[in-house]
């Protein structure tokens, strides 16, 4: 049983390894044929070659004054790095937990409920981008119109989800927990939100790209330091490594973005029922 | 239960549309009412949060900001309003052109990768590999490949909808119900039968609702590529109000471009519930 799965994994492996070397293989090819320059589209050897140089562009200290040097390269990426994500990190939070809310009260209060929601609607397919310029009238510069612009990304849409997700509950959950005798107060709170709590959760999941998306273009717009200005600066200076570079660390942080969720969705929500089910291959 | 408080003597429909039409316009009035009260009392700055009589009203000084030819020393091209329209055309047409692209090409590239198994497994670990990464990491390289104009812009909702779609097409086929391809195989289906009579209609559904959630995403790459500048659109325009710090501007904008967003949406919810009606 156990070297079945290892042997699948081995196979699994290599037909990574097959696929990767393809893609590679083709990039590096066309471009050794001379289809075109270093300049337009680095292959792989020439900008990950570059990388020990082109990781001092990651210290934005020196274009910010008052700011102190990062110790090292490294530190400077980290530094980098994690200013997006606590950016994301906060701005989902805060959508999450306020859009969840927001959802539960316009259901709960009634006529509250009835003369938020419409407004609400009309807010909600404004896409965040369109904010930008409001957020930097409100926030300047800085942490805030990133954490801010994420928010709007995701709390618009966790609220009207959330809606929809309490008005799917089975009706069958709620006349059970009436009989037991609980208030109003306590089935929104016992039995609606862990029943809804999951499709919410998905739905966060769905929209992370939209948020990661938000991020780099308020940091790129409306701040001097995180992986969006990065990117930003290395398409105005055109400097086709960096770009590369930058592409290659924004792809790798989402991806582990993603498997944390995941992950988090798997732990704290364990009560989801898992799909099954497949195509003979 | 509920609906009977409502004592009209009208067929139920029209009461159900009636009291939603109220509470959306009581609604609607007491958000703009709050905002124009925060005006008259001088605790929101006009300059800042100009209200909506304000940024609604100087149409003929906001429309000339969406006029390009204004800024190339060309005279103004016609009405105000068909200016506004060519720029908010502009936006729509690359956001649709995107997103057609994109369902076909992730749709016959995921049945591809099911359908021949050397085919998934050479392209699946690429495709893996690539769906993580922003749009907007692609912006640079969209922009070094296809220069300016509506290409790169094309290219990116591509991006944006193509990996996602392709990966939501694989789980859709993986999680169909065993009992169709048995029942098809049974019924004697060629393995193409199968996929082409039985895979593609269960899962066009779902896809579409795939795109649907994402459209909000291919919306979003579509104006900020304008922003960032591969020529006129929306997105030019929030950046220009954002760059002269033009709140009206950015308020009408915000305005068009919500407008448009649910306009869009409206349209692939209709085009879902009328093409795809065997969906439930």
């Amino acid at each position: 049983m156990s070297s079945q799965s290892i042997k699948h994994r081995i196979t699994d492996f290599v037909w990574w390894c097959i696929s990767i070397g393809l893609f590679v293989g083709i990039w590096e090819l066309t471009f050794s044929m001379g289809l075109y320059s270093a300049q337009f589209l680095p292959p792989p050897h020439i900008f990950l070659g570059d990388l020990p140089n082109q990781l001092q562009h990651f210290d934005f200290s020196k274009a910010n004054a008052g700011e102190k040097a990062a110790s090292s390269h490294y530190h400077a990426v980290a530094k980098t790095i994690s200013a997006t994500v606590i950016r994301v990190i906060t701005g989902l939070s805060l959508g999450f937990i306020l859009g969840v809310i927001t959802g539960s009260v316009i259901r709960y209060f009634r006529w509250f409920g009835k003369l938020l929601l419409p407004t609400v609607t009309l807010l909600a397919p404004i896409s965040p981008f369109a904010w930008l310029p409001v957020a930097v009238f409100l926030f300047g510069i800085g942490n805030k119109p990133a954490i801010f612009m994420v928010f709007l990304a995701v709390y618009f849409i966790i609220t009207l989800a959330a809606i929809a997700e309490i008005d799917a509950v089975q009706k069958n959950y709620l006349n059970v927990a009436k009989i037991m005798g609980a208030t109003r107060l306590q089935t929104y709170v016992q039995v609606i939100l862990p029943a809804i709590l999951p499709g919410l959760f998905t739905i966060l999941r769905l929209n992370l790209f939209a948020a990661w998306m938000v991020v780099l273009i308020a940091e790129s717009a409306g701040s001097d330091s995180g992986l969006g200005a990065l990117v930003m600066l290395a398409k105005m200076t055109g400097a086709p490594n960096l770009v590369m570079i930058g592409m290659v660390v924004i792809g790798i942080v989402g991806f582990i973005f993603d498997s944390m969720l995941r992950y988090v969705q798997k732990r704290v929500l364990y009560w989801i029922p898992e799909v099954q089910g497949s195509l003979p291959k | 239960m509920s609906s009977m408080s409502n004592a009209y003597k009208v067929p139920g429909r029209l009461a159900k549309f009636a009291s939603a039409a109220i509470w959306w316009i009581a609604s609607v009035s007491l958000f703009i009412s709050i905002w124009e009260l925060c005006w008259y009392m001088k605790w929101a700055n006009p300059m800042l949060f100009p209200p909506p009589h304000l940024f609604l009203q100087d149409l003929y000084f906001v429309g000339k900001l969406f006029d390009k030819s204004t800024r190339l020393g060309n005279p103004t091209a016609g009405l105000i309003v068909w200016t506004i329209a060519k720029t908010i055309g502009a936006s729509t047409l690359r956001v649709l052109i995107g997103l057609c692209l994109a369902f076909v090409g992730s749709l016959l590239i995921g049945i591809a990768i099911r359908f021949s198994p050397l085919f998934g497994r050479l392209v699946l670990p690429v495709i893996n590999l690539l769906a993580p990464v922003s749009p907007i990491a692609w912006l640079p390289v969209a922009m070094l490949i296809f220069g300016l104009g509506n290409a790169p812009a094309i290219f990116l909702v591509y991006i944006a909808l193509f990996f996602i779609m392709t990966l939501a097409t694989l789980s859709l086929i993986d999680s169909l119900p065993i009992a169709y391809a048995q029942v098809a195989r049974i019924m004697g289906g060629t393995r193409l039968q199968i996929f082409v009579q039985v895979v593609l209609p269960a899962i066009l559904p779902g896809l579409f609702v795939v795109l649907r959630l994402n459209l909000f995403a291919a919306w979003m790459i579509v104006l900020i590529a304008e922003a960032v500048g591969v020529g006129g659109g929306l997105g030019l325009v929030v950046m220009i109000a954002r760059n002269t710090f033009d709140s009206q501007l950015a308020f009408f904008t915000m305005f068009l471009i919500g407008a448009v967003g649910f306009v869009m949406d409206m349209g692939l919810r209709e085009i879902q519930r009328r093409v795809l009606y065997w969906a439930t």
